[in-house]
């Protein structure tokens, strides 16, 4: 059964200057613990500190969150979904749908306590731009 | 692939010398001392296919009343029949015939000449069948009015279960819990004949086992509450119609 | 007058068994799904289910039947104890054109298991009509040998009437083990 080990991934050079970008959002506000880049159907594609055991996973979840996000939202007739947020005790998690020409591809930020909302938000959506900018465009 | 068979006249001289082939092996009747390879009575016979049908191995032929019916190929699950009436079906014929049913072991060679060409049929649903129709079961039948537990081993392929949402309903049960005929009768609701065929036929293809209960006859257990089924089930059922 | 209940039931198995057809086929339009496009090389579907498909049918006593297709792939599979929870009943679906199904219903089966190992099931096998020589005995066994004795059920998932009988095949199930569990 198809599990992803032949998913379509980024070049090397795109996935090292997506990384990039990844690293100077986390850098650029307080409190983004990781960020990750995911294809709409889950597979980990960027990963600020692909050292970290979890982006897969991470990016597997996104999709499923947005999925289900995007469900609720045509229910609702609300239009395109652009951003789900979680918030915890402990941290809170930003989910962003990139619009592309093709499928969309999807932006998670993790964060703790430190972070302030906005702040995240709109560091993670011009980190959006900039991912799709190396990725040619949307 | 049975019609274009007829019309080809090497099929229809094969089937005149296959008649004539057997019209001369001997016939055993239930009492006479019989030929080596042949069976007939309801109990040694049953005891026999449901050994065929475990081994998967050998050949066999089924007369009845003089009048060979079925070629039997347990290797790999077929059966010929020979001459099929048109009406009633060759099940219901051996079914209803059963105890006076013989069976002749065939080796590999002789089976061989006498299927050649002809039309192959998968053979336990015509075993599930023949079963179904009752008859002559003395046995079978005195063990299960004695209350004996009906232990299925496993699901039987559901190509034998057709769409019978009774045989389903019995095969759950039968899975999770050795029970009498009666037990299933009011557990599930049905009614006797149906468990009875149902076990007949699942205990002929081998995936039952009854087990007569040792020393005197226990009374049947109660059963301690109404049955009220699962209500989820019924009201899927329900929702189905009477299709289900 | 009661409550109306719930009862719900879940359809796990490989990606490509035909999960989402299932649900479709018996809920029709009304399914919500969270399918999206299909990245991986190694299937040629267009679409893949992300996170679950839903849909309901009104029994006729006032109660409400749920159903919850899931995804089949491995990385999802934090989804299948979630939606596993209180289930009446389970599918799991196989495709018996891949040469390996037994050991893909493997996967299914240890989620049972480990997370709901008394609720009656069912297996379906779909697409034999691609492999009329597929071992239905060796699934059967795999079944009993990894979580208890288990219909194994030929269906096509496009087709209305064998996922009815699949169905049926299953309230046998969950029938049986509400009689034996009151019994036993």
């Amino acid at each position: 059964m198809p599990d992803g080990q032949s998913a379509r991934g980024l070049g090397e050079l795109e996935r090292a200057n997506v990384e990039r970008r990844l690293r100077e959002f986390s850098a650029s506000v307080d409190g983004v613990r990781t960020a990750v880049v995911a294809s709409v159907d889950g597979f980990a594609l960027a990963q600020s500190n692909p050292s970290t055991a979890n982006g897969e996973r991470l990016a597997a979840m996104t999709s499923a969150m947005l999925a289900l996000a995007a469900a609720i939202g045509r229910e609702l007739a609300l239009g395109q979904l652009d951003v789900l947020m979680l918030e915890s005790e402990g941290g809170k998690v930003l989910m962003l749908a990139l619009k592309t020409e093709h499928a969309p591809l999807l932006l998670m930020a993790a964060c703790d306590h430190r972070s302030v909302i906005g702040n995240v938000l709109w560091s993670a959506k011009e980190c959006g731009r900039n991912v799709l900018a190396e990725l040619g465009g949307p | 692939m049975a019609s274009s068979l007829a019309a080809d006249p090497d099929h229809r001289e094969r089937r005149e010398s296959l008649s004539s082939h057997v019209a001369s092996a001997p016939v055993v009747q239930p009492g006479m001392p019989s030929t080596p390879g042949a069976i007939s009575g309801s109990k040694p016979l049953t005891r026999r296919l449901r050994q065929y049908v475990w081994q998967k191995s050998g050949h066999a032929m089924l007369s009845l009343d003089g009048q060979p019916r079925l070629l039997l190929d347990f290797a790999h699950d077929h059966g010929i029949a020979l001459s099929p009436p048109a009406s009633p079906s060759l099940a219901q014929v051996l079914g209803e015939g059963f105890g006076r049913i013989v069976l002749q072991e065939l080796p590999q060679e002789r089976f061989d000449a006498l299927a050649k060409g002809q039309f192959h049929q998968p053979l336990r649903p015509i075993l599930w069948q023949v079963a179904q129709h009752g008859g002559d079961w003395d046995d079978l039948g005195r063990r299960l009015l004695r209350h004996a537990r009906i232990r299925l081993l496993r699901w039987p392929d559901f190509r034998l279960l057709a769409h019978q949402h009774d045989g389903f309903r019995l095969c759950s049960l039968l899975l999770k819990k050795p029970c009498t005929v009666e037990e299933c009768r009011q557990l599930l609701d049905l009614d006797a004949n149906t468990v009875e065929a149902f076990v007949r036929s699942a205990y002929l293809c081998g995936y039952a086992m009854v087990e007569t209960p040792d020393g005197t006859h226990e009374k049947a257990p109660a059963v301690a509450a109404p049955p009220t089924g699962s209500l989820l089930a019924r009201m899927w059922r329900s929702l189905r119609g009477p299709s289900a | 007058m009661n409550a109306p209940r719930e009862h719900k039931i879940v359809v796990l198995g490989a990606m490509g068994a035909g999960k989402s057809t299932l649900v479709r086929a018996l809920a029709g339009d009304r399914v919500v799904d969270t399918d999206v496009a299909n990245t991986d090389t190694a299937s040629d579907k267009l679409s893949t289910t992300v996170a679950m498909d839903y849909a309901d049918i009104d029994l006729p006593n006032g109660d409400r039947l749920r159903l919850y297709g899931t995804p089949g792939q491995a990385r999802f599979d934090f989804i299948w104890p979630v939606l596993l929870q209180g289930a009446s009943g389970v599918l799991v679906l196989a495709d018996a054109s891949d040469t390996a199904f037994v050991d893909a219903l493997d996967r299914y089966l240890l989620a049972l298991r480990e997370h709901a190992p008394a609720v009656p099931a069912a297996i379906g096998l779909s697409k034999l009509d691609l492999a009329p020589h597929a071992d239905l005995e060796a699934c059967t066994t795999r079944a009993a040998e990894v979580l208890r004795a288990l219909p194994v059920v030929p269906i096509d998932p496009r087709s209305d009437a064998a996922v009815m009988m699949l169905m049926d095949v299953l309230m046998s199930e969950i029938e049986a083990m509400e009689l034996v569990g009151l019994h036993a």
